[in-house]
Parts: C-alpha cells; structure tokens; sequence
C-alpha cells in the first residue's frame, strides 16, 4: 500500500522539499509561521490555565489567514467525495480517539482505484514520533501517517485496494493514537487532538453525477465542505401554503432515506456544483414551465424521478403528482426508501449514526454499538457510543441503566486508576479499579441513574483512566510505556430497566433528539410560519428535516401562518418582529429584553454574495473546533450600547445550565477537582448528600412561594446579549396535553435565523440542546440552555397501571419534597387507622 | 376498612422506585417527625404514627434491598453470599414486623374480683386447687422453701391441695442397674416424703419416668381432682397472693384455660452478673413478660411457660393431659387449647421468684432446649396450618418459634463484613450516597424503634449482645433439630462447675476465636484502607461494620470471664416488721433483706444489748404477719456482721437450720408480699437511650477483653463430674458472703461466712425476652440412654458436651 502525502500549497514547504517537525510550517505560506519550542508553549499554558478538554492551545494560534490566498490554496486540491458529519464530529481527541463515518458510494464510484484523502490539524502537544493516524475502510486498514499538523493542515491520500470500496455504505474510520511529546500525566492528554478538515477529506472518485444517478442512489449525494447536505429547492415564484408543506415533506423525506444528519436548505433558483440535490416539489401543473421538466416524462401519478446532473446543474429529484395528495403518496414513496445496500460494517456505521434504539427491558452487548475491544498502553481511553431512547422516555431517577463492564487492567497502575462513564457530558459513575496486581472483571455493574439520561440521542463515554505512578515523571522506558494497561472488552453490555414513557414539557431535547412531541398519535404538528419569505422558510424546512431525522420518520407538519390554540403541537419559526410579544411572553421570555438586545442586529443586510456559504475553515476555527456551518455573516453591527460582558450581570441566564464551551471547561474542573481533593470520599458523599437535601429545601420553599404567588408563571428568563437565536418551549396557558405546546425558533431577522439555524443542526450542536431555552451564539456555536423550573407530565400512551406507577415515580423523584410530604401523610393515616382498628379488635385495654 | 387503604397506600408509595434523594429526605424528615412524637407525644394514636414512620423506612429500605443491592447472577460466589445476607436482614425485618404485630397494644388488666374473706357465700363458689410441684433432682432444701411457701399462698385451706411430684424417686430410678444411683433414689424418695409429711404435702411419685414432665404432671392429674391446677417448678416460690390475684380469672371466663404470671428471678443470669447489670438493666426475660406476653394478651395468644401458671382441670382433661410430643411441652399444651378454642390469659405481676443459671454452660443448655424445643413444634405442629387458631394467634405462635432462628442471621452479620476485608466480595451492592440514605437511616431507624418500644425493658444492643453468645452455640442445635425434628437429643447441663473464683468459662474458647478473627479483620481493613492504594471508602464502611462486631465480640468474652458468686444465696429488698428475741430481750426491727439463709435487720443503736456478736450470739426472729396471714413460724439466727448506719444499727442474721415451721416462717418473710419483687423490677426499669446504650456497648467491648484475657491465667476449677451428685441432699457449699451489696456499711467482708448454703448454686428456669417457654423438666427427658451419656462425658473431663448430639 502506498502512502501519498501531498502537501501542495504548501509553500515553505515546496521550497525545502520535505517536512520536519521543527520547520515552521503554515497553511498558505503566509502570515506568521508558529514556532515549536520544548518544552512547547502548549506546556506553559497548560499549568497556566486550566486544561481544556476539546480545545486546543488557542492563545497560540496564528491570526487567520488572508481569504484571498486561502482561495487560492483551496483550488489546488482537487475535489472529493467529502465525508458526512455526524454527531462525533471531526475532530479526534486524546490518547486513541477513533471517527466513523458511513459513506455511500455508487456503482461507478466503488470500481477503480479510489483514495482516501485525509486533511488534518493537530494539537502541538501531539508528539510525531509516537502519534499515528491509522485509516480503515470497512475494517481493513488502508493506510498509517504520523501525526505531525501542529502549525497547518496537512493532506494526506490513501491510495484504496481494488475492490475495497462496494455499492452502498461503506465505513470509513480514521483512528488517531496520540501521545504527548513532553508530558505522560493523564491531564495532559487531554491537551491531545486531531481535527479532520471536512473540507478538504474524503474519497477521491468520480462525482456522484459522472455515469447518472438513480433514485435508489440518494444516500449518495454528496456532503459540501462542512459535511452538510446542501438541499436547494427549486422555486420559481413564491409557492402556495400547501405545495410549500409537500415540499417541507419532501425534504423530510430525504433527510432521512440519506441518513442526512445535516441537510441545509435553501428556496431558489437551480443548484449547480458537485455536492447536495436540487429538489423539484409540485403537482404538473405547478411545474409546467420548469426547465428540463419534460425528462421526467409524464405526471399521471405519484411521481418520483432523478434528472442526472449536468454542468450547470447538480442532480435534481421530482416529486410530483396530479394532485397534492399524490405527491404526499409519493413522497410517502421516497420516505420508505429501499433496502440500503452496502458492506456489513457500512450498514452498521449508517444504521448506527441515530443510535441505537433502545427499549425497556433491552440488553445490548457493545460490539452491537460500534465499539471494538481494544487493548491500550496509554492513560485515558475513551469509548463513545450513541443510543436512542424512546422519545417519550421519562428521565428521573426511578431507576438505573446497567452497565456491565468486563474488561482488564494491568498491575501497577497508579491509585487514582479508575473509569469514569459520562452522559451527555455529565460525569455518571466513577468506579476505581483497586487491585494492585491487576484484575481481569467480567460484569463489573456500574449503575447509571436514569436521570441523567435523556429521551432520545445520548452519548455515552466510557474513560478509563489508568495512570502509573511512572507517568508523573515521565521517566518509563520505552518498554513500560508500550506495556498494555488496559483492556476494553466489547462484550461489555448496557441494560434499560423500564423505562417510564410520559412527555415532559418543556424539555427541548426530547424534540431535538427524538422529536417530540410532534410525533404523538394527536393532532397533526402545526409547523407555523408567520413570514414566508425565502430565508424564514428555509430555517423551517431545516428545522423540519433535522426534526424529522432525528424522529426517524417524515413528521406530518402542517404549514400554517399564524398559530391557533387547539390545533395540535405548535412549532413556529420565525423572526422575532413577527412572534407576538403575548407569545413571547407565554414561553416565558422578556419581549421587551429581547426587543433591546436585538435592535441592533434587527436590520442586518444581506451581503454580497452568495448567503448561507460555509465559512472559510481558518485555523484558528478548526482548532477551536467550532461546527463548519456556524458563522454569522458580515453584519455591520449598529452598537446599541455597551455590551455587558457575557455571563455577567443579571443577563445571564439564571440557574442555566451551561453551554457547552462552559460545560466542558465545567467537566475539567470537576475532573481536576476530583484528582486534586484531598477530602475523605466519607465526607463528601456526606457533603454532596446535605447539599442536595439543602438544594431541596430550597426548592420546596421556592416552590411554597411559588404557591403563594398563585398564578404568578415562572420568571421571565433573561436572553444572553450574544445570543443569535433562541429556542423555547412551553404549554401554552391552560393547556393539558402535548398538543398544547408550542416551540418557538427565532432569531433577530430572516437572514440570522437561518444562518442560525444552519449552525443549530450541526450535529454536534443539535445534540446539546436541551432544557426549556436555549440560546445559540451561531458565530462559534456556543449555546446556553436554561432547564426548567417545573415540569409538566404529560401522558403519551395509553394508560396502564405499570407506566403510570413508573410516571409518578420519575415525578415524585423530581418532587422530594412532595415524597416527603406523601409519605408522612400517609405515615400518619395509617398509625391513626391502626390506632383505630387496634382498640376495636382483640381483647380491650382496661 | 380504612386501615387496608391506608397501608395498601403506604405500599403503592413505597414500592415507588423513587431517587436516594428522596429516600433520604423521606428518611430524615421521618426520623424528625418521630423525635418530636417522641418527646412531645405520649398517648397512643402517637405511638402508632411513631411506629408507622419507621416502618415506612424500613419497608422502603427493604423494598430498595431487595430490588437493587443483590450482585450480578453473573457472579455466583458473591450473588450466594449476598442472598444469604439479605435472607439475613429480610429474617429481621420479619420478626421486626410480627412483634410490632403482636405488640402493637399490650393489655393492662384490672384485677380480677376476689371473695372477701368474710364473705363465706362467694368463699365457698371458689373452685378447688391443686398445687403441682415436680421435681427432679432438686434437693430438699429448695423444695421446702417452695411448699412451704405453696402451703402459705392465701386461699382457703380445705380448697388448697400442695403436691411434691417426685421424679427423681420412681421406681425405675430406685430399681436403678447401679446400685449407687439406686440408693441414692431410694433415700430421695425417704427424706421427702418425711418433708411432704412434715409440711403437710402430699408426696406422689410414679413407677417410671415416661414422658418426662409432661408424664409426670399428667401423673398428678390422675391422682387428684382439683378444678384448678397450678404448675409450680420447684425452684419458683409463689409468693402469697398468688392465687388472689389470677384464680378470680377463671370465674369470669369459662372457656379460660390458662392464666399465666411472669417468671421472675432473684438472682442475675451470668451475662448479668458478668457484666454486672443485674441492679440496674432489667433481667432478659422481663421485655417477654412485661411486653409480649401482654402483647400476646390482647390477641388470646399467650401461652404457657410451664410454672407460675394456673390451668383449668377440665381443658386438660378434653386435651388428654398435657401434650408431651415435644420436648417444650408447656408451649405445646397452650398451643393445642387454644386450638380447641379454649382462652388464656396473662397477669403481669411477679407472683413467684426463681433462680437463674449460674453458669454459662448451663444457661446455654437451657436455651438450647427451649430453641430446640420451639423448632420441634415448628416443624411437628406448624401453627400455620393448625385448624382452629385464629389468624393472629398463628401468627402469634409463629412468631414466638420463628424468634428462635436468631442465631443463623446474627452469625451473618458477625461474618460477612470479612468476606469483603479479607477476600473483596461485593455482596452488598450500593453507592456511598446510597448506603447513607437508606442503610443508615434505616439502622438509625430501626434502633430508634426498638427503644421506643422496649426502651424501658431492654438496653440497646443487649439483645444482639444475648444472641450472639448464644448464637456460637445454638447454630448446632437448630441444624440438629431440622436434620431430625422428631429425635432432639438432648446435652446434659454442666455440673460440679464451682463458682467460688473468677475463671473462664469453659465454653470461652469459640468467642476468643471469633473475637481473635474479627480483631484480624479490623486490623486487615485498617491496613488496606491505609496502605493499599485503590482500596476504597467501601472498606471503611464494612471496617465500621466489622469493629461494631467486634465490640459485641469484646462484651461477649466479659460474658464467659465468669466472676465468681458474691452471695451465697439470692437475697430480696424486703420490707417487713418483725420481733427479734435477743439476749433474753425482744426488740422490734425491721427486716431489710432476706435469702434463704439469712436476712438484716435494722432497728435504733440505743437498744442494741451489749455484747451482741460475741456475749449473745444466737436468737430467734418472729416476723409480724401481713393482711392476715397466719404467724409463720420462728427462725433461730446467729447473728452476723454489725454495722452503723446513723441512729440504727444493722444487722446480719444468719439462719439456724431450720425445720417444717422454720421454712414456713422463712416462706412468709421472704414471699409474704410480692410488691418486694415488683418493687426490685421497677427500680431496674429506667428508660436507656440510644446514646448511652451504644456507649455502654463501646464500653464493654473495650474493657471487657482485658478482663477475660486476664482470666485466661487464673486457674481452671475443677469440674467435680459426678452425674450421681443427682441426689436429694443437699452438697457441701462454697463459702460466700451472705448478703451483697444491700446491706449498709459495707461489712460484709468481715463476716464470718455460713457453714452451708441450703441453695447452692445450679441451674434453673427462666424465660426468654421474646417468649419462649423451657423447663429445667427436659432434663426428665434423660432416660437411660442420657444416663450413659451422662457417665460417658464426665469421664471426658467436661460435665457435659453442650451441643446436641446426633
């Protein structure tokens, strides 16, 4: 197998003719070379600052390149079949990290002699000699590099065996293995990354267009940079309510027969390049006139048909129809999709990319997620895996997910060894791993409450920590740091105990992940559009498709202009001049804060050129691993005054849960906590317990307040001043059921609101969403979500006796104070009734 | 009924899976709604919520238990362990449930009607009695004190028949194979019946010795015919009243079968004396007959417990007699009579005073019989499928059998926090945050509970601490009687054992083993917590746990570090008048104490005679009768120690040997009023708390090694193994000061000491905390086959192997 490195456009580069680790290196050539020094200056931050989990040294980060020589570089590269994005993201993080990513290829794409390209950026903390990029397809390794990125992306190609690529999916993993050049600590890896350009990686074959595309090939359409689906939907003039809803369907529909983690939509004229799908929606009627129309032959029925790209056209899907109805059955058609072709791992990577669906009652051995065994030398191994719980699924603590871990680690690790296991980002279990002379476990049970779950999407991590005294110094011959420490076997299993299935309103994750509640057997979900102008309705259509995907199915939206009561769950996308303040104020936000903090970004013009692009990957970006698509256009901001500094003041969202910038920063610290308290583990369980306790003293005087205040609704929250976008969720006033919420999405103008929105359903911000709000910084990504203060239950399925005892049991454990209160009540009844029913029975006292 | 909503409620609540959290919140808020019921509330409706919240975190902790804390199947030898644990703490939780079942309103009775004395109409309605009183191999002695004090009780005379059942001069027995047993018998047989004779009781014996006591008592129901019958061991001395406070029962009821007093004791049990509480921690027996037998009271549950009891003739008689299948044939008699429907009620009086085991071994055996005993009916006649009992009295029977299993899970807890110190098995599968908010809050709970309910009958931990001593030991006996319920084979009660020195029992050496084991595990956990790195807060948890055991293994070996017997005879705080003939003159005294052999008298220094003690050493005593009992006779003394006390003078007196009229003049200072005993009870009843009860616990467990180590080089006594001291004369005693620490001054050390002891030490009866009837009448049992056995262990050097034999 050959390796190829290509490092064109590399002009420092060219003229010395090869790279050394100690050459200044830059992505264009110009701007100011990054310099390595040892120790690096990542070392000196380091014990500066807190360690930064995800983030790489980016005090130290040159200043962004000039565009102009960027375009330059970028035209030197040739294109690529880019690879999708999916909820791991792009970037590989710590000692071994591995990225998998289900690529479909067509006939004509699998046959010749493909390569593999691979742009990446690492950390500088990333020692060459022992870091190693290893890529695979479909399980064979096709191709190792040394890990040596630090100052610009580097390109690498695999050139693939015949024969390795098939139709349909296949599974493309890049595995870092990444070691520090100076430090063997276990904080210092998490100084550790690898970021995978999107833009520049991927398989280099034929464009998906070259010998036609066929309807079954749709999962074939190809990413753009970001790894986003472009879907332009080709429009004409404006579109009447109810083609517009067909068309929202129908890009449903392809999000998810493409497993299409990101599709962003556009409304206009027709799409050229290599990448994304114009989408062709209307009756025969309506789409007489449409250029090329005739290809497709005659519209007497439900119609599906692909139009093969041309030069100045991407590939074009039709579907239509002699009527409405018939398009809806058509799209129903597309929707169903046909069986996916693809190599065994291919179909896994696809299948997997939502999760694993899991039920009360299921037992899943790992290898069925995705996850190797793996035997590993280093000092933190992290296993990540997603699961899907039901939509409707009742986070509380009324019961925990098993898992049972078998595994090994190796004599003389350090006492401080043991694995932690993260939820979602919130640290869910830490078991130490005791014996000095190792141990080989089978079915260690580490319990995982299910109140840290979340219906739908959850990440798991799994890190085993396993330091050795020997890292402190660093001083381990090479012998010992190639010693084996730990062992992950994949028979490892996770079991669900019942789960309660009951709606809670608000809680935006269960929609964002699960699309909930849009998916319950009630009305039909009312997708409202107050403005129907291109960019509000293209916000829509993608919050649509991304809703749609993550449900697993096309969601029945009908398109309205103005909310109704009554008329099913409620999800309004609009910019916020046309939300009424009563709605506003109803979801429990401020009309009059938000009205201020975006007065400034009310008038934002459009800018030149084409909206909606994906932004430049400057360095700086990827090494902040700041999501491809979130970038807010040029806006000339009209400074309305100072802008308090963020998460200070009475701004800031109150008891919100952080973001997840803050979030990881919060991990760290609570990691860093944890290694260096020197407090007994007695007392703070004790001091975690009375905190907790004191927590719900509060909470129930909070809530005796709220009582009194009667009908006083929760506070008003207050929206961060950088927030670009704001997701909330309520029940509407008087409402009962799940078909009285409503979801509002908004953003200051038409234009913000969809370039927030391309950044909302970026996989790896998606995935944080959560609470009742959530505010969205779409220039990096960042997002605050605020969780409720009190929940409404709201049942889902028929009643039986064993949901509900599980229901009140998630409830009442939301409710101590209400457990408390119950318990001795009922305590009292019954010592009264036995006092009773003791003087009445047998002999009686004299 | 609204009881079955509310606990159905309670239940649907707590099997709700709900959050540590709120468990612990529930927890705390519980265990602060019951501290202020406690000390603000003092009625009943109180009681019960009191009882209601704790049962509602024990339910939820062992609803918690049971669903969330077993390991893995996947791990076999940890999921077996961890099951029998938590069989262990579900045995608990059963038993913690049933008492509070069977307790939950223990009756307080009026006194029954009583004929005036001067009412010769209702003197004439009173039914005729028959007094039983078996014996063995009791010496006269003991016997004439308690016929003569049967011969006292107030009752009018032509209804009162006395009987000495006599079981150790069958004719089997004087017929005995060796002739030395046989003359022994036969010389038993001749002193009693002149005593009978003396005294004005009738003597029966039989031919031979069927069916143990059991056979004998129904031998006395064949040969008499009185409508009552009351069963008296013969080492409980009624006291006078005897029948005036229960016999008015049977008028009310005819369908009363049974009226049962407590068992009340003169003397400390060795764990009592050991650990020297018997003048301050009420006796073991009194939290079973001042609360659960009340309890069992309200429920027409309580049962007999072989003496101190009264029984309708004519329900024996339906019943065929007394059941004799099982070797508790007392609880097995009340158990059939309740079943033909017939009622059984308790007085809570002390209506008779008894003696103790001395010793450990003997004490052991004692329950070894009464468990196996109770187990026999258990599994022989399971109440719960007894026709004719009411729910409440199965469950009531149940629970007084079920008790017995006691030492399987006391074992467990002592042993399983090793299985995690020494070999790291998980069995018990909780988080730190977990363990607090159930595990302890519930043991907080459950303590808290008990000394609500028993606080003034039982100090906290003593229970744990009597199970455990006898928990090494009755294991065997319990695997025994469930290997074959039908054959209980019977240990023979250590004799010959002296107590005039403090040594170790000879039992001692399975407590310093468990103590020496537990003593490693402590250590052990207290290395790896501190040396061996991974180790972690779970083994300081389970080293906690550990060294709470070992405490209880420290107090256990105070308890086989036998101190020797201070008084040569158990003494009761009387107090009468009486005129003492001294010197040719007669003096009014008061008398302070009294025993079998003696008593102190006090009265004004100014009328002292001069040369007492040494010019006038012998008088006589007459005690001034009480509410119209007839004058008992007199008692010749030689005076004693003589000490100032302020203005009086007090004195020593020690007994003469006394004859027919002396033992009734004895009888009447000493059981002439049974307030004395009940007035001893009460001063030992004070509430102990939970706090100084551990610290009591902590003491003991500290202290208490030191002490039995020190034993461990003070020589062994020798047991004199004679099986053929089963004789009726009385032996040679010890010399023992007479009267301990009642008496003022502190003279006693310079007292001559008594020639004989008419009561030398042995053991007796006595009853359980929660409620088993035994006997000292399984000894009867030893027919022949137990006589070799008997001759066979005294040449091992032991008197006797204490467990059962198969």
């Amino acid at each position: 197998m050959r390796v190829t490195t290509i490092t064109r456009g590399l002009l420092a580069l060219a003229l010395v003719g090869g790279a050394t680790e100690a050459r200044p290196q830059s992505f264009i050539g110009a701007g100011p070379a990054e310099r390595f020094s040892v120790p690096p200056a990542g070392d000196a931050l380091r014990r500066g600052g807190e360690p930064v989990r995800g983030r790489g040294p980016a005090a130290a980060v040159a200043p962004t390149p000039a565009p102009a020589v960027r375009e330059g570089a970028l035209a030197t590269i040739g294109p690529a079949r880019r690879l999708p994005a999916t909820t791991g993201g792009f970037r590989l993080e710590g000692e071994e990290d591995v990225l998998r990513f289900p690529v479909y290829v067509t006939e004509a794409q699998s046959r010749g002699r493909p390569r593999l390209r691979v742009s990446y950026l690492s950390a500088i903390s990333v020692a060459p000699e022992t870091s190693e990029l290893v890529a695979s397809v479909n399980g064979v390794v096709v191709g190792r590099t040394r890990i040596q990125a630090p100052g610009a992306v580097k390109v690498v190609e695999f050139e693939l065996p015949e024969g390795s690529l098939k139709l349909g999916y296949n599974a493309i993993d890049l595995a870092a293995s990444q070691r520090h050049r100076v430090d063997c600590s276990l904080n210092a890896t998490y100084e550790l990354w690898t970021q995978i350009d999107p833009s520049r990686s991927g398989l280099v074959v034929a464009p998906v267009a070259a010998a036609g595309i066929e309807l079954k090939d749709l999962a074939a359409l190809e990413p753009d940079d970001g790894g986003a689906l472009p879907v332009r939907v080709v429009i004409n003039d404006k579109p009447s309510l109810p083609r517009l809803e067909r068309m929202f369907h129908a890009i449903e529909a392809i999000g998810l027969v493409g497993r299409i983690a990101r599709p962003v939509v556009e409304f206009g004229s027709v799409m050229t390049g290599r990448s994304g799908i114009n989408l062709i929606v209307g009756t025969a009627a309506e789409l007489r006139g449409t250029p090329d129309i005739e290809a497709v032959g005659p519209i007497t029925g439900p119609k599906l048909a692909m139009l093969p790209p041309r030069e100045d056209r991407a590939p074009a899907l039709v579907v239509s129809g002699t009527s409405y109805d018939e398009i809806e059955s058509a799209i129903a058609t597309l929707a169903r999709g046909t069986e996916p072709y693809g190599t065994p791992r291919g179909l896994k990577a696809a299948a997997l990319l939502r999760g694993a669906p899991l039920e009360s009652g299921d037992r899943i051995a790992l290898h069925a997620l995705g996850v190797a065994t793996r035997e590993f030398s280093g000092r933190l191994l992290t296993t990540r895996f997603d699961v899907q719980l039901p939509p409707d699924f009742l986070p509380a603590d009324y019961g925990k997910m098993l898992l049972n871990l078998s595994g090994a680690y190796a004599s003389g690790l350090a006492s401080e060894a043991r694995i932690l296991v993260d939820l979602n980002g919130r640290n869910a279990a830490s078991v130490p791993l005791p014996q000095t002379r190792g141990e080989v476990f089978e079915n260690t049970t580490i319990p995982l409450p299910l109140g840290l779950w979340r219906p739908g999407l959850n990440r798991v991590e799994i890190s085993a920590q396993v330091p050795t005294p020997g890292d402190a110094t660093c001083a381990a011959s090479t012998s010992e740091s190639k010693r084996e420490r730990f062992l992950f076997l994949d028979r490892t299993t996770l079991s669900v105990p019942n789960l309660a299935r009951a709606a809670r309103i608000p809680d935006l994750a269960a929609t964002t992940s699960g699309g909930a509640p849009f998916l319950e057997d009630g009305k039909r979900p009312r997708l409202v559009l107050p403005v129907l102008d291109r960019d509000t309705v293209a916000a829509g259509a993608m919050i649509a498709a991304r809703l749609a995907s993550a449900a697993g199915r096309v969601i029945d939206f009908e398109l309205a202009t103005e909310a109704q009561s009554g008329t099913g769950p409620t999800l309004m996308v609009a910019p916020v001049r046309a939300v009424a303040p009563a709605t506003l104020t109803g979801l429990g936000l401020d009309p009059e804060q938000i009205r201020r903090i975006w007065e400034a970004r009310a008038e934002t013009a459009r800018p030149a050129g084409q909206s909606g692009s994906v932004p430049a990957p400057t360095l700086d970006r990827l090494r902040r691993n700041v999501p491809a698509r979130c970038s807010l256009p040029d806006l000339s901001f009209r400074v309305a005054g100072p802008v308090p500094p963020r998460g200070a003041g009475p701004d800031a969202p109150a008891g919100g849960r952080t973001g997840r910038a803050s979030a990881s920063d919060g991990d760290l610290v609570t990691k860093w906590d944890e290694t260096l308290r020197a407090r007994h583990p007695l007392v703070e369980a004790a001091d975690g317990l009375v905190e907790r306790a004191s927590a719900t003293v509060r909470g129930l005087l909070g809530e005796t307040r709220t009582w009194i205040d009667a009908d006083a609704s929760e506070r008003a929250s207050a929206v961060p001043p950088r927030a670009s976008l704001i997701l909330a969720q309520a029940l509407s006033s008087g409402g009962i059921g799940v078909d009285d919420t409503t979801t509002l999405i908004t953003a200051p103008n038409p234009l913000l609101l969809k370039a927030s929105v391309a950044c909302l359903i970026d996989p790896g911000v998606w995935s944080r969403i959560g609470g009742r709000f959530a505010f969205l910084d779409a220039a990096d990504g960042r997002l605050d979500t605020v969780e409720p203060d009190t929940v409404r239950i709201v049942e889902t399925r028929s009643p039986s006796l064993w949901n509900l005892r599980l229901v009140v049991a998630g409830w009442l454990s939301m409710n101590p104070a209400v457990y408390a209160a119950l318990a001795l009540a009922l305590a009292l009844c019954l010592g009264l009734t036995t006092a009773l029913m003791v003087r009445n029975v047998g002999r009686r006292n004299a | 009924m609204a009881w079955i909503a509310s606990a159905a409620a309670v239940l649907v609540l707590l099997s709700q899976p709900v959050s540590t959290q709120d468990q612990l919140i529930m927890s705390l808020c519980a265990m602060a709604a019951m501290v202020v019921l406690w000390v603000f509330f003092d009625n009943q409706p109180a009681r019960f919520v009191f009882l209601a919240l704790g049962s509602l975190v024990v339910l939820r902790y062992m609803f918690w238990r049971v669903t969330n804390t077993l390991p893995s199947v996947g791990d076999p030898v940890s999921f077996g362990f961890g099951l029998l644990l938590l069989l262990g703490e579900l045995y608990c939780v059963f038993i913690l449930f049933v008492s509070l079942t069977i307790n939950a309103d223990p009756l307080r009775r009026a006194p029954p009607p009583m004929a005036a004395a001067d009412d010769a109409e209702a003197l004439d309605a009173l039914p005729t009695v028959d007094i039983f009183v078996p014996s063995y191999n009791e010496d006269a002695g003991i016997l004439s004190v308690t016929l003569a004090a049967a011969r006292l009780i107030d009752y009018p005379a032509d209804k009162l028949t006395v009987w000495l059942l006599d079981d150790g001069g069958t004719d089997q027995k004087c017929a005995d194979p060796d002739p030395v047993k046989a003359q022994a018998a036969m010389r038993r047989r001749m002193e009693l019946q002149a005593l009978a004779a003396s005294l004005g009781v009738e003597y029966r014996t039989r031919a031979r010795n069927q069916h143990a006591k059991a056979g004998n008592l129904n031998n006395g129901l064949k040969h008499s015919q009185g409508e009552i019958v009351v069963v008296l061991d013969a080492d409980h001395v009624p006291f006078r009243s005897f029948l005036r406070d229960t016999i008015g029962y049977f008028a009310q009821d005819p369908r009363l079968f049974l009226v049962q007093t407590p068992h009340a004791f003169l003397n400390p049990d060795p764990i009592e004396r050991n650990l020297r509480t018997f003048d301050r921690m009420p006796s073991e027996n009194e939290m079973f007959y001042a609360v659960t037998q009340r309890g069992l009271d309200k429920w027409n549950g309580s049962f007999f417990c072989g003496s101190a009891a009264l029984l309708r003739r004519r329900a024996l008689d339906e019943a065929g007699g007394f059941s004799g299948v099982t070797i508790t044939e007392d609880c097995e008699t009340a158990f059939e009579l309740h079943a033909r429907g017939w009622n059984s009620i308790y007085v809570d009086k002390p209506l008779i005073a008894g003696l103790q085991p001395e010793t450990l071994e003997a004490f052991i055996g004692q329950r070894s019989r009464w468990c196996q005993g109770m187990f026999q009916i258990l599994m022989l006649k399971n109440p719960l499928f007894k026709r004719g009992l009411h729910t409440i009295q199965k469950v009531a029977y149940l629970s007084s059998m079920t008790f017995w299993f006691f030492p399987v899970p006391r074992l467990i807890f002592m042993f399983s926090p090793l299985l995690h110190i020494f070999f790291d098995l998980k069995i018990f599968v909780a988080s730190v945050d977990e363990s607090i908010a159930y595990t302890a809050t519930y043991v907080v709970i459950n303590l808290m509970m008990q000394n609500y309910v028993y606080g003034k009958f039982r100090w906290p931990f003593v229970s744990e601490l009597y199970e455990y001593v006898q928990g090494l030991f009755l294991f065997r006996a319990i695997a025994s009687v469930i290997v074959s319920p039908r054959r209980p084979t019977f240990n023979v009660t250590a004799k010959g054992t002296t107590l005039e020195q403090d040594h170790l029992s000879a039992l001692a050496w399975p407590f310093f083993a468990v103590y020496g084991l537990l003593l490693l595990g402590c250590a052990t956990a207290l290395y790896r917590y501190l040396f061996e790195p991974g180790v972690t807060n779970l083994m300081l948890v389970v080293g906690l746990w550990n060294f709470f055991n070992l405490l209880m293994a420290g107090a256990a070996l105070g308890v086989v570090a036998e101190r020797r017997v201070t008084e040569a005879s158990p003494s009761l705080a009387i107090n009468r008048q009486g005129r003492m003939m001294l010197a040719g003159r007669a003096l009014d005294v008061a008398v302070d104490r009294a025993s079998a052999v003696g008593c102190t008298v006090r009265f004004g220094a100014d009328v002292l005679p001069f040369g007492t003690g040494s010019t006038y050493r012998t008088g006589q005593l007459t005690v001034q009768p009480l509410d119209g009992a007839p004058a008992g006779g007199v008692l010749p003394f030689e005076v004693g120690t003589i000490a100032h006390a302020g203005d009086d003078v007090v004195v020593t007196l020690r007994f003469q040997p006394l004859d027919a009229q002396g033992y009734a003049g004895l009888a009447s200072l000493m059981y002439g009023d049974a307030g004395a005993l009940l007035r001893f009870q009460q001063s030992r009843r004070r509430h102990k708390n939970i706090v100084s009860g551990t610290l009591q616990l902590i003491w003991w467990g500290l202290v208490e090694p030191f002490r039995a180590v020190s034993y461990l080089f003070k020589p062994r006594p020798q047991a004199a193994a004679a099986p053929t001291t089963d004789t009726a004369l009385p032996r040679a005693t010890p010399r023992a000061p007479l009267l301990p620490g009642g008496s003022p001054g502190g003279a006693e050390a310079a007292r001559p000491r008594p020639a004989e002891n008419p009561l030398p030490a042995r053991p007796s009866f006595a009853r359980s905390n929660d409620g088993e009837p035994g006997t000292d009448w399984v000894r009867l049992m030893l027919e022949f086959e137990n006589d070799r056995l008997l001759g066979g262990a005294a040449g091992g050097g032991r008197g006797a192997d204490l467990h059962a034999r198969s």
